[in-house]
Parts: C-alpha cells; structure tokens; sequence
C-alpha cells in the first residue's frame, strides 16, 4: 500500500507560498505520521515543524500545503538558491 | 491462535488475587478480558495477542507551579546536559551549533537579558519589559501574570539554542543573524484570566502593550486548537528591536498547558519514536479536550504584521 505524503511551504517573515524559505512533508504510515524537513544536502530529515505549527503554540512560521508537483518544483528551486548562497 | 488466546485469558484470571476480584477496576479488567475476539474494547488483537497498555497519563504530568520546585518550562523530562566542546561547537539531544553560531546565539540571549530588566543582582528597577509587564497586570481588572513571572521570563540559553539549531536546519538558505533575531521566545510572559472576562482580557492586554509602545508582530489563537488552547502573541519592544512573547491563558488553559508541557517537549524530541509521539499527541488530545472554552475566545482574530509570513 503506498503512503500518503502532504507536502508543505515553510514561510517565514516577507515569504509568498510561492517562493518560502523551506520544505516539509507528513508520511502517513502502519506506525503513525513521520514529519520532516528539507535539508542544506536534500535529504529529509525527521522535525516537528508541521506538529509545532499545528499545534498553534510556536509563533513565527506558517505553513501552508502544497501539491507534490509544486513541492519538487521548489526543490529545483531550492537546489539553485542554496548552491549559490552556500 | 484461538485456544492460545484462551490461555492466556485464564493466566490473567488466576493472576488477580481474591482481594483484587473486589476493586472495581478489578471487575473491569475481568470483564474485559471475557469480551469476545474483535470486540473494540478487548484487550487482544484478532489474532489473539494483547493490545499494549493505554498510555499511564500521570507519566506525562508536571506538577503545577504552585507546587514546590516545579519550573514552568521544566527541564525534568530531559535527563542529559547540553555540552560545549573545547572549539566551542554546541551539541544537545542531537542539536548541534557551530562555534560561530554559539556564540551569536549567546550574543542574542544576553540582548534578552539586558530588555529584560534585571540588574546583575537579579533585582528590577523601572526599566525593561518585566517591570514593563507588571504595570500592564496592574491596570487589569480580571487578570494577572502567571507565578514566578521572573523566574521564567527569560528562556534556558540551552533550549534557545536547541530552537536556533532546528531553525538553521529547516531554513538553510536564511541568514543566521535574521534566523536567531526571529526567535520569538526568547523573553516570554503569561497573562492569565478570569474565565468570563478572558476575551476582553485579551483585547485588553494587546492595547495596554501597544499603549506603552511595543510593536505587535502577531497574535495566533488557538482554541480551536486540539493539542493546544489559548492565543499567543509576538511583540517588539523598540529600543533595542528585542522580541518577546505574551501567552494569554484560562487558569484551566493554563493547568493544561504545565501538564501537557513533558509530553510536548518529548514529541519535539528526534529521538522519540513515531508510535510514542502518536501516544503522547492523543495524551495532549484528551487533557486539552478537558479545557473549557471561555465566550468569545473562537472569534479572536489572528494578526500578522505586513511583511510577516502569511499564507
């Protein structure tokens, strides 16, 4: 049975859902949901920024979803704008 | 798999000693045990083997702050210690910070600690936000900050760092300086109401800081929240661009959040599996639920200051 992924835009101050300044996605698996984020090396790694900013608690970012087309397009993205900061 | 099932049914019949038949629990347990296979509430699964025990909520329970030695952001969950390397690197529950990024958090909790307000004695005069904060509660009517304001108001420099450390791994192309400024806790305050007059409160607390110029950054409600309820906000002061946080709470909102507060940090723990965190959410999910909600508090708005994130 495949999993189910929700991917997520990670905005921070002066960000569009367009163009945010990171990436998360919820696997939904047997165990419970597996929440990561997008790294500097493009793995994913486990975080609790979807639970923190659903839970209401946490200021600062928001997230909104986004499809998983949309979710590799700004990984592309991400790829060029961190090769050349970094 | 059926007689296995049966048998162990019955070791868990000869466990329960006379004196036990005769509590009330006991009865439960042995009429759970006699329910059928696939029964909702049996202890087994279909195939016989047992269910794991619910979650025992009391592990998950920090004793409120008016109990002795029971810190509101208590660290009591967590059994080791933040370290710093010789070369400065900082690791912590598997957090990490590079010297450089060490020191410019340490840089930012000193900036904490001067719009603070406290002198090297620890003692308050008329300046920074806490002697600030205490003038607030004295002009309202139905509210008060929560116990040992002082004691709290300023966030661990370890767990300051942990939430730096996370931010740089979920931003990596943001500058570092703009990431640890952006930090909203780093001085934080609680304003507790009485239940029917919570929304006016609210309303209340937000114009007495903007009265004594604070910039609002945000307000973020969240009773509708199943994990969490009260409306948090996040504030500037001016003279030096400091940001700090005001939660706005229920005496009930509040309880739930010091009891609930161990099992939120484990959850923000890596290093806790993906079933405990499930568990510990349904946990947060039932003290919550226990919360009532004041009038008006559902029709709170949300603000975000222009140029802030906003989806």
């Amino acid at each position: 049975m495949t999993e189910q992924i929700v991917y997520y835009a990670m905005l921070r101050s002066g960000d569009t859902p367009a163009q945010p300044s990171g990436l998360a996605r919820r696997t939904f698996t047997p165990e419970g949901r597996v929440d990561e984020t997008l790294r500097a090396d493009f793995t994913w790694k486990r975080d609790s920024a979807i639970y923190e900013w659903e839970r209401g608690e946490e200021l600062g970012a928001d997230l909104v979803e986004v499809s998983e087309a949309e979710a590799q397009a700004l990984i592309e993205r991400f790829r060029e704008k961190w090769s050349q900061e970094g | 798999m059926g007689q296995d099932r049966a048998a162990e049914q019955e070791q868990h019949r000869e466990a329960d000693g006379p004196s036990e038949a005769h509590r009330p629990e006991a009865d439960l347990s042995a009429r759970l045990e006699r329910l059928p296979v696939g029964h909702p509430s049996s202890p087994c699964r279909d195939d016989g083997s047992r269910k794991p025990p619910p979650p025992d909520l009391a592990d998950y329970e920090l004793p409120l702050p008016d109990e002795a030695g029971s810190p509101a952001d208590s660290d009591l969950s967590v059994t080791d210690q933040a370290r710093t390397s010789p070369d400065g690197f900082w690791y912590w529950k598997g957090d990490k910070l590079s010297s450089e990024q060490s020191l410019i958090a340490d840089r930012a909790t000193t900036r904490c600690l001067n719009a603070e307000g406290r002198d090297v004695n620890g003692d308050y005069g008329e300046h920074g936000l806490t002697p600030a904060m205490r003038r607030i509660e004295a002009r309202l009517d139905h509210g008060r900050l929560a116990e040992d304001t002082e004691k709290f108001a300023l966030k661990d420099p370890d767990r300051f760092k942990e939430k730096f450390a996370r931010l740089i791994g979920r931003y990596p192309g943001a500058d570092i300086r703009e990431l640890v400024d952006s930090i909203p806790d780093g001085i934080r305050y609680t304003l507790i109401f009485d239940f029917d007059y919570y929304t006016a409160g609210v309303a209340a607390g937000h114009a007495q800081l903007e009265s004594l110029g604070y910039e609002r950054i945000e307000t973020k409600p969240s009773w509708d929240s199943d994990q969490y309820k009260g409306v948090n906000s996040q504030w500037r002061e001016p003279a030096a661009g400091v940001r700090f946080e005001v939660q706005f709470h229920t005496e009930e909102s509040w309880d739930a959040k010091q009891k609930t507060h161990a099992a939120y940090e484990k959850i923000q723990d890596l290093r806790t599996s993906v079933d405990e965190v499930e568990r510990l959410r349904e946990y947060q999910r039932q003290v919550v639920a226990e919360v009532p909600i004041p009038p008006g508090a559902l029709e709170i708005e949300p603000y975000k200051k222009e140029g802030q994130a906003r989806a």
